[in-house]
């Protein structure tokens, strides 16, 4: 291809590495705040791809998922293979722990296998130091037969270095300089299936090195015995590979797969050696607080406490902060809008409440309490401690039919439904993803904590509030437990690694929280203001008052709520807050315990937090579960709302 | 047992009736292939493993079969009783030495077996006795085989669950779970039969955390029942073994 053809092609750059290595750091500090996220064609696992001009080119880098090993049967590997071998990258850069070589490189050595240009990044290179070791990148660039650029991504050290040499790794099209071999007995085994390889296939599918190609063929990859089947002629080398196999497995009395993979750890474990140097440390504070987070005795009083922190950062630090935002917007901007809409007759009326007040529920509920959840999240996160959660809540989770890492997920409920939904994909089973979705829905979100603040924690007080929370968590249990029993399918488990207690780093955790807020501020605003206004449209125009009769019989009669407060909750179907924006309306009055009693109040934030999830939650479950899944769910919910409601009402336990 | 320097490599080394070293490797290699049992094996797959012409095998295993050590006829070749104690003592050494070079001499799995087939044969029953009593009976060789006893047998190991190994002690994995899910995460993260663990901690009846090589895994309840494994044998050490 002429020279200027080819530097006209953009050059695309693929990070990948396990999780929780700092991959997403270096990918942020390089590609800045311009991110698209889209799905691997074909699949819900997720890819992150930035652009950076590099000399006046453009260069797409691709954040693959964090992945633990090429394998063919998890989701997220599978894509992370493909992504590599359809799609080609002109460089991979190998993102690793520094302190931990060991288990990093078993990644590395099948990525080298795979004959693409490949720069290994040896990240948290100051976590090793602190650990006492000293990783020699110039020896392992040597034993790896790649280049290896040391950097600490959180501080932004050696970052644009090891860009630039990646470039240029990726334009000398630079090929590993060494293949690792395995035991001579294994070799031998290798080096005949590769022999009738390459007799039998005229063409390597995928492009592969020809022993790589028989090492997982002998390992008994199915993705690749797939693709090779499709290939004609390629029965007999098929065939062979699984004799071998066989032969192996006899010979050593275990499967090939579970031998190649000792091999691989073997090697890993034995380079990671040689090239470091130790030092004796003493154990950091991280450490011991370690053993506290999840050992018997306080890993639980230590999680409660953890998770009660969360709660009231939530309540007061989102109310101060509510008020502080919606007592300025309604000081001083909200009157002049109003008037300005007054002029506009009815519809400037469906204007003002969707707009002006749909504004003041975004920030009166959005951002406060989204942001301070954000924040809050995004700090845990970068701690660590989420792991040691998921281990301590896993037993638990057993029993509403998911396992620990579900709790991630399900935490992030506690903000916002809607991307706690998307998160569910981590989860495998088509079971866990139900349930876990269905719990999600139940979650007291922002809005409804906002709700239920608003209604019983400011009039009644944050005791009854607490008593409401309760309430749903205990239910949330009960359903879950209920689901678990009654549906069929396979049960799996937690298999997580826990990564070592840190300290968290200010940048890396604003930094997040900005993205996300920012994810969140374009995707959910929208679909607020837009519902804010189909609020206000229809209370302009009178419709919902039309309802109120036929379904007093519902409201007053089961729930015991005035007539009127239909409308609200109707509302709340849209956005969940709007329940509370038009509660006040309808009441006429913002001292709404003139207008309800307490059991009133408590029953109406009781319903508005159980039963439907809001509209951007029901499109998101049905674009994850499939929309009979998602209907289901909605239709349990709002029944459920409508016992426990009734029951609070008729039976009064609280007396209230 | 007195061995001549001179004919190291030619003086019988076990208690059995005599046997040379080349009639030691064809009964290994037939017992291995044969998968370690009374298995059917083949002239070519012997020729191949053994890497000699087919001619150079038929030869042999006459002779085998007139020692009453192989039954051998058109259809292939079978270890009888006696060749089966053979062959399983020469095994025993192979992974005796196997266990030495990785436990003591801190040899890596990778470069093991082709140097334990080399050091085998300088070690009589005597000598392979002391080692398996240095090394403090180790059940299995580093790939995760079981070696056998003097007398030829296949020890059975008692195995137990995951669950049931005791906070803070180590165990050495015997069989994991088969869901391909499962055995694909645990193969990543070095969870394999023949690898040791150590049991972190142990929330009762729930989650559990264990240390393999440096890194901390949480494993639910329900799959570490799953996993069978066997208390290690404490024993003086020098090297690092092929999975630390």
């Amino acid at each position: 291809m002429p020279k200027k053809v080819r530097e006209a092609r953009k050059m695309t750059m693929a990070l990948v590495g396990t999780s929780n290595v700092g991959k997403s750091a270096f990918f942020h500090q390089i590609t800045g705040a311009d991110v698209i996220v889209s799905n691997y064609p074909g699949t819900t696992v997720e890819l992150v791809e930035g652009r950076v001009r590099h000399r006046g080119r453009e260069v797409r880098v691709v954040d693959l998922p964090g992945i633990y090993s090429l394998g063919a049967v998890s989701d997220d590997e599978l894509v992370a293979r493909r992504a590599i071998l359809e799609q080609k990258p002109d460089v991979i850069v190998n993102v690793v722990d520094a302190s931990n070589l060991e288990r990093n490189l078993y990644l590395t050595m099948q990525l080298l296998e795979l004959g693409f240009p490949v720069l290994v990044v040896l990240n948290m290179y100051d976590v090793a130091l602190a650990g006492g070791e000293r990783p020699d990148p110039k020896l392992l660039s040597k034993r790896l037969g790649v280049p290896v650029v040391p950097t600490v991504a959180t501080r932004g050290k050696n970052v644009s270095k090891a860009f630039n040499q990646a470039i240029k790794v990726a334009h000398a099209r630079a090929r590993p300089r060494k293949t690792l071999r395995m035991g001579r007995d294994l070799e031998v085994v290798v080096g005949e299936l590769s022999k009738q390889i390459r007799r039998d296939l005229p063409e390597i599918p995928l492009a592969l090195p020809t022993r790589t190609l028989a090492v997982r063929l002998l390992e008994g990859d199915a993705h690749i015995a797939e693709v090779v089947a499709r290939v004609s002629g390629s029965e007999r080398v098929l065939r062979r590979a699984r004799t071998l196999a066989r032969e192996i497995a006899r010979k050593h009395g275990e499967p090939a797969a579970f031998r190649v993979a000792k091999e691989r750890h073997a090697l890993a474990s034995s380079i990671s050696e040689q090239i470091t140097t130790y030092k004796v440390v003493k154990p950091t504070v991280g450490q011991r607080l370690d053993r506290l987070t999840t050992s018997t005795r306080t890993g639980v009083p230590i999680m409660i406490a953890v998770f009660a922190g969360l709660l009231f950062l939530l309540f007061y630090a989102g109310g101060f902060l509510e008020e502080v935002l919606v007592g300025g917007w309604d000081t001083y901007i909200s009157p002049g809008l109003t008037s300005a809409f007054g002029r506009l007759g009815s519809a400037g009326q469906a204007l003002d409440i969707g707009i002006n007040q749909g504004i003041a529920g975004i920030l009166a509920v959005m951002v406060p309490y989204i942001f301070v959840f954000f924040l809050a999240f995004a700090v845990l996160e970068d701690t660590g401690y989420l792991p040691r959660m998921a281990f301590v809540m896993d037993s638990a989770m057993h029993k509403v039919g998911l396992h620990g890492r579900a709790v991630v997920p399900m935490l992030g409920g506690f903000g916002c439904n809607v991307p706690a939904v998307m998160a569910t994909r981590t989860l495998t089973t088509q079971r866990e993803r139900f349930i876990s979705g269905f719990l999600i829905t139940m979650i007291p979100c922002s809005a409804r904590t906002a709700v239920i603040l608003g209604t019983v924690g400011f009039f009644l007080g944050i005791r009854y509030a607490l008593v409401i929370y309760g309430v749903i968590l205990g239910l949330i249990f009960l359903v879950g437990w209920i689901l678990n029993r009654w549906l069929r399918g396979r049960v799996t488990g937690m298999i997580m690694e826990m990564p070592p207690l840190r300290r968290p780093m200010l940048k890396p955790v604003f930094h997040k929280t900005w993205m996300r807020m920012k994810a969140f501020v374009y995707v959910a605003i929208p679909l607020l203001l837009l519902g804010g206004l189909m609020i206000g449209a229809m209370q302009a125009s009178g419709a919902m008052d039309a309802v109120v009769g036929p379904l007093s019989p519902l409201t007053t009669g089961l729930l015991g709520l005035p007539a009127v407060a239909i409308v609200p909750l109707l509302y709340g179907f849209i956005r969940k807050e709007g329940a509370l924006v038009l509660l006040v309306a309808v009441a006429g009055t913002s001292q709404l315990h003139a207008f309800m009693s307490p059991l009133q109040l408590f029953v109406f934030a009781l319903v508005v937090a159980i039963y439907v999830p809001c509209i951007a939650t029901v499109t998101v479950l049905g674009r994850e579960l499939g929309w009979r899944d998602a209907f289901v769910i909605i239709v349990s919910t709002f029944l459920l709302a409508l016992l426990v409601g009734g029951l609070f009402f008729h039976l009064n336990p609280l007396g209230m | 047992m007195i061995i001549m320097a001179h004919t190291t490599c030619h003086a019988p080394r076990s208690t059995l009736p005599s046997i040379t070293p080349s009639e030691e490797e064809y009964l290994e290699a037939i017992y291995m292939l044969g998968g370690r049992g009374n298995g059917l094996v083949k002239v070519k797959g012997l020729a191949k493993d053994l890497k000699v012409k087919d001619p150079s095998v038929v030869e042999m295993l006459q002779k085998l079969k007139e020692r009453g050590f192989v039954g051998y006829d058109r259809s292939g070749v079978k270890l009888t009783p006696k060749g089966r104690k053979h062959a399983v003592q020469v095994v025993r050494r192979h992974q005796l030495a196997e266990r030495l070079l990785t436990d003591v001499f801190g040899y890596r799995l990778p470069k093991v077996h082709d140097m334990a087939c080399k050091f085998e044969h300088v070690l009589d029953d005597e000598l392979t006795d002391r080692i398996e009593e240095m090394l403090g009976n180790p059940a299995t060789c580093p790939h995760g085989s079981i070696i056998p006893t003097p007398k030829g047998t296949l020890q059975k190991i008692e195995s137990t669950q995951l669950t049931e190994t005791p906070k803070g002690e180590e165990c050495l994995v015997l069989k994991i779970p088969e869901d391909r899910g499962a055995v694909e995460r645990l193969l990543a993260l070095n969870v394999i039969p023949g690898v040791k663990v150590k049991m972190l901690e142990k929330l009762p009846r729930g989650a559990i955390v264990l240390l393999c090589g440096n890194t901390r895994i949480a494993l639910s309840h329900n799959i570490a029942s799953q996993i069978r494994v066997r208390k290690r044998h404490r024993h003086r050490r020098r090297g690092r073994g092929p999975y630390q």
